[in-house]
């Protein structure tokens, strides 16, 4: 058995350890191999992607679960809630505008519970994608846009939304085509929100969609990993 | 080396050797660089033959097999098997044409 094998990933060691090390019992490994152990070691490193998870390996901790879920819920929640809340809200006339004010902050909430939700689900109900990673971050730092100053907002929330269009589409393709559709399909339905008519209940397809999102944490099943 | 291979880059060619090596039947990663090395007279290095395996795993043209003690065997799928059959018609394709050309220099 060589110690280069030690040289491989953790995830690639789970996968292959056991049946590399019986090879390299039946064939002590030449200076040639050696070298092309090192070489595969980078390319394991380079190419994390390629490692499937190990059958055994166990399903994501309930915990990290559970947080997904209920804060997707809660997200979502909080996207009806503010929807609404901007509906009722009166036209002020000597402005021709509405003032949104504390409507609106329940919007900003619901962007940063669901970025978390949505970093949540990626390390625990949907793995081993660099997609996702990216998906979330932008989510998220859009997320935090979104609470800053004009014009930041509006580069935040659309940041957010093409983040979340993305992330959908993940999970459509890694875990749930129906509610990771819901979400991409009520995501770019999004872009066309407007605090000042009918548009603002588009906020409640949007906030369904986490809803439903969360209820896939709550599942019994294994991580899936992205493709 | 035409697509799928193209893609796989200097694990182009093992991953052909392999999917030969599993046609006729699984075989578990030290039988498939035995074979390997009896096919090509090159042996196949532990590194390249599992960068190679866990390409073709990834793209479902092999599959693992339940283990047998550590040993895990592997065996072809159904696009594994079609893929490889195009891969050879087109290496036939191109040998053919090679030869024809070089005879017709000779001539």
């Amino acid at each position: 058995m060589s110690r280069l094998v030690r040289l491989y990933p953790p995830a690639w060691r789970d996968r292959y350890l056991d049946e590399l090390e019986d090879l390299l019992a039946d064939r002590p490994p030449t200076l040639r191999d050696r070298l092309d152990l090192i070489r595969g070691a980078v390319d394991a490193w380079i190419h994390p992607q390629l490692v499937r998870r190990p059958a055994r390996q166990e399903e994501p901790a309930f915990s990290s679960r559970l947080f997904a879920g209920v804060a997707a819920v809660i997200g979502g929640g909080l996207w009806i809630a503010g929807g609404l809340a901007i509906r009722a809200i009166p036209r002020n006339p000597s402005l021709g505008y509405k003032e949104t004010g504390a409507a609106a902050l329940i919007l900003v909430a619901a962007m940063l519970v669901t970025a978390l939700a949505a970093t949540a689900l990626a390390g625990s109900v949907i793995v081993g994608s660099r997609r996702v990673g990216a998906a979330v971050t932008v989510m998220l730092l859009g997320a935090m846009l979104t609470a800053m100053p004009w014009p930041l907002l509006i580069v935040g929330f659309f940041a957010y939304v093409i983040a979340t269009v993305a992330f959908g589409a993940i999970v459509a393709a890694s875990a749930s085509r129906v509610v990771g559709g819901l979400l991409a399909v009520a995501a770019l339905i999004l872009t066309s929100f407007n605090t000042e008519d009918e548009r603002a209940l588009i906020t409640i397809p949007f906030g369904l969609a986490w809803i439903a999102l969360g209820s896939i944490a709550f599942r019994r099943a294994p991580a899936v990993t992205a493709a | 080396m035409t697509q799928p291979f193209g893609e796989l880059g200097r694990f182009a060619e093992p991953s052909l050797y392999i999917l030969v090596s599993l046609s006729n039947g699984p075989k578990h990663g030290y039988a498939i660089m035995t074979d390997v090395e009896q096919m090509t007279g090159a042996p196949l290095g532990p590194g390249t033959l599992y960068g190679a395996l866990a390409r073709l795993e990834r793209r479902g043209l092999i599959e693992a097999l339940e283990p047998e003690d550590r040993r895990r065997p592997y065996r072809l799928t159904g696009a594994g098997a079609t893929t490889l059959a195009a891969q050879l018609a087109h290496l036939e394709g191109f040998v053919r044409t090679g030869l024809e050309r070089l005879g017709g220099g000779i001539k």
